[in-house]
């Protein structure tokens, strides 16, 4: 374990843990053959918090995104949620995958609206109007018509985000949100998605990401989980102090990078 | 029946690459396949073997007749899905092999075919059963003239036994039949099917390692390989040989010199007997032409096509209305055991068990049970139209569901989508374009087997046993008039029946499959 705390952080007075994972065992069965893919994973999310969980390729990080998310049941294990355990998906944690998920058939305004089918207390017509605010927070102002196929990648992903934020959640779950852009459009929507998601009128207290990409992680983390390959276990956690907006040139930057990396070799 | 397979391969390769490189053939080949595949060919056999037999009398006429009844019902199938691999190789590919200054003959062994061994495996596999179909009905179907009739095979023993009131006989043989078709299936389709998996350019799907019909081909293919071959030649062929010899490239460099021109030919050669056929059938109608009845032909074929349009009209009916009727029933099936992983597996080898029995044989067992009922006649016929060609939208599906990205499932989890609107939202669009796919092979297969559905008997030493007999239909009007050798009618029917497949074809199936493949399609 490395933890890098300062002392004054300590002494602060804690925000409320909003997230708490404990002891979360997964296995599965594959063609016969039993799978460990989660062993014994614990950690923490506080309010406002920005985690990262990082790992190897094939380790289980987007499984443990689906547990999070309620998608897939641990074998053993709870998920506290503001204290209570979590059996289900709920409209608290809403979740950006990693291929957007989008329906082709629908167009970019319905594409949001489908977060919002279950909820039978909205009319259609506020339905619409919150998928519209939705859309225009990401930027995507006039773009309520347009199907994904005529959508660009950064686009796409901005539409996914929208559909995350229409349920107002608390949380927000990330599979590698970034991985799938250019790097040019993934430097630039990793600026913004930052602003739209972590500003005071925005509902969403936490945000948890999987990624592979180490700058990527120590740009945007308040704290990053560190998994070991398979079977995924905690190998360290890193906490990150630095000010907003980061210097990504800066010697501080990439001695979090470093640090990361030798965990992970 | 193997015989009929290996001219279909080779058939499907010729033309399905011939589609895929050169623009110049895709234009001329693609119209043609597709006119070729929607025209029911089982309403072609009776001049098929009209044809065939006045320029090769006899037995060898019959069984050659056959053997092309069933190539016209495998080949244009897998000749699409030539064309469609070849169309999907990487582009990377391509360069490669101009990059390493690969001949024409070394892409064709090294790329073309490798590229082609999924789809075309997976596609035998549908044609088989397509063939065993008119194998069956083929042997069946007994001609005005009774010479004409093949005299040995499954569908003649069952027919046979049938009509002699024999169940005993006739439930061993269906058993029997049922039997031989699962062991081709499981010794030589599906090992084939799963060997070709290797040929696909991503990693994904390796069941051939967990089949145990597979590992054991495998591991005495490899015994026999060790002894005769090195494993060089092997490995070879699979990865892409660095360098041609050079004798290899010149032969190759003549070939794709020529290759234009013998497929040109070939192809005209090809229309040119197709034509001769057809002629040499016609030719009796047409002789009766003489100057003094020219003007009673004409009316005698005006009143016929008023009959033909009616047949037609019903013919219609019955297709669709059973169409629609697999569409309610097919879908929330194959979407239902596609999603699930514990359903799939017994689902889907059950039901292409089930398929592979071709309908016509249980036709007399049908008749027997469903005599109760009311409306028998339809009541059969639309049974017999649905066992022959249900499967084509239910596996279209069923391959479909399991191809519905992870995550978007999981998104409509997340945002607690149920019940109908799972369904109308996201599973239904989801396949919408194999539902579209599933529909098109439907209807073809469909109009086939009116052929059976509509009119159907036996006869067995010289007594003539009818099954089946619906009011009106164009299958029906098709049987009789082959029954009765009036070829004009025989004629009327096929291209009047043939006009409006193909018509429906170019217009609302070409309308619906290019706009569902454009929304409805995940990869954009």
């Amino acid at each position: 374990m490395s933890e890098v705390e300062t002392n004054n952080q300590e002494q602060e007075a804690q925000p409320p843990i909003i997230l708490a994972l404990k002891n979360i065992n997964l296995t599965i069965q594959l063609d016969k053959r039993v799978l460990e893919v989660l062993r014994d994973v614990s950690f923490t999310v506080k309010e406002g918090e920005f985690v990262s969980i990082i790992g190897p390729s094939g380790a289980g990080k987007s499984t443990l995104l689906r547990v999070i998310a309620g998608l897939v049941k641990p074998t053993t294990g709870v998920i506290l949620y503001r204290s209570k355990p979590l059996s289900s998906t709920t409209k608290g944690i809403s979740m950006i995958f990693q291929n957007y998920a989008l329906l082709p058939w629908k167009t970019a305004l319905e594409n949001v609206e489908i977060a919002l089918y279950s909820n039978d207390q909205l009319s259609s017509n506020d339905k619409k109007a919150k998928a519209l605010r939705s859309l225009a927070s990401v930027g995507l102002a006039g773009f309520e018509n347009a199907y994904p196929g005529e959508l660009s990648g950064g686009m796409k992903q901005r539409v996914a985000i929208a559909r995350a934020l229409v349920l107002e959640p608390e949380i927000l779950l990330m599979d590698e949100p970034f991985s799938a852009l250019d790097p040019l459009t993934a430097e630039h929507l990793r600026d913004e998605v930052y602003s739209y998601i972590i500003n005071p009128s925005s509902p969403i207290k936490s945000v948890i990401m999987v990624s592979h990409n180490v700058e990527e992680v120590v740009e945007l983390s308040d704290k990053v989980i560190v998994l070991s390959p398979r079977p995924a276990h905690v190998i360290g956690q890193v906490n990150i102090d630095l000010d907003r907006p980061r210097d990504k040139k800066s010697f501080e930057f990439y001695t979090y990078v470093d640090q990361i990396f030798a965990l992970l070799t | 029946m193997l015989a009929a397979l290996f001219l279909s391969v080779l058939f499907s390769w010729a033309v399905g690459i011939a589609a895929g490189v050169s623009k110049g053939a895709e234009r001329a080949i693609l119209p043609l396949l597709d006119v070729l595949q929607s025209v029911p060919i089982l309403g072609f056999f009776p001049i098929m073997i009209y044809a065939i037999i006045s320029i090769l009398p006899g037995k060898p006429g019959i069984e050659l007749a056959v053997v092309f009844l069933i190539f016209t019902s495998m080949a244009w199938n897998m000749a699409f899905a030539v064309y469609e691999s070849i169309k999907a190789i990487p582009r990377e590919f391509l360069e490669m092999a101009t990059d390493l200054n690969m001949s024409g003959w070394g892409k064709l062994r090294h790329i073309y075919i490798p590229a082609s061994w999924p789809k075309l495996a997976y596609n035998a596999l549908v044609s088989w059963d397509v063939g065993l179909f008119f194998l069956v009905s083929s042997e069946i179907i007994t001609l005005g003239n009774s010479n004409y009739a093949v005299s040995h095979g499954i569908g003649v023993a069952i027919a046979t036994y049938a009509a002699q009131g024999n169940y005993v006989a006739y439930s061993e043989s269906v058993v029997l039949l049922l039997v031989v078709l699962i062991i081709t299936r499981a010794l030589f389709l599906r090992p084939w099917a799963l060997w070709s998996e290797k040929f696909k350019p991503s990693d994904e799907a390796m069941q051939m390692r967990t089949d145990a019909v597979y590992r054991s081909y495998r591991w005495v293919g490899e015994k026999a390989k060790a002894k005769v071959f090195s494993n060089m030649r092997l490995r070879g062929m699979l990865a892409f040989a660095p360098h041609m010899s050079r004798v290899e490239a010149k032969i190759g460099q003549r070939l794709r010199a020529r290759s234009k021109t013998i497929g040109k030919t070939a192809f005209i050669a090809f229309l040119l007997l197709l034509a001769l056929l057809l002629g040499k059938a016609m030719y009796p109608g047409i002789k009766t032409i003489t100057y003094q009845h020219a003007t009673a032909f004409w009316l005698d074929l005006a009143t016929m096509e008023k009959e033909v349009l009616v047949a037609l009209a019903f013919s219609f009916a019955r297709v669709w209305g059973v169409y629609l009727l697999s569409l309610v029933i097919g879908i929330p099936i194959a979407i239902k055991a596609g999603l699930s992983q514990r359903l799939y597996e017994p689902v889907s080898t059950v039901t292409q068990i089930i398929s592979s029995v071709p309908g016509p044989v249980l036709l007399p067992a049908m008749v027997a049970i469903l005599l109760a009922f009311p409306f028998k006649d339809e009541l059969v016929a639309a049974t017999i139209i649905f066992l022959g060609s249900f499967w084509y939208i239910f596996f279209n599906v069923l391959g479909a569901a399991r191809t519905i990205p992870k995550t978007v499932i999981e998104a409509a989890q997340l945002y607690q989508i149920k019940g109908w609107r799972l369904w109308r939202d996201i599973y239904i669009p989801s396949v919408m374009p194999s539902i579209i796919t599933g529909s098109i092979t439907f209807i073809g297969g469909a109009w086939n087997t009116l052929m059976v559905a509509e009119y159907f008997d036996v006869s067995s030493n010289g007594s003539t046993v009818i099954l089946t007999q619906v009011n009106q239909g164009i299958g029906k009007l098709l049987d009789i008039a082959t029954y009765s050798g009036n070829i004009q009618l025989m004629l009327l029917s096929i291209l009047s029946m043939s006009l409006l497949i193909v018509v429906v074809n170019l217009t609302f199936w070409r309308w619906a499959y290019n706009f569902t493949t454009k929304r409805f399609s995940y990869n954009v």
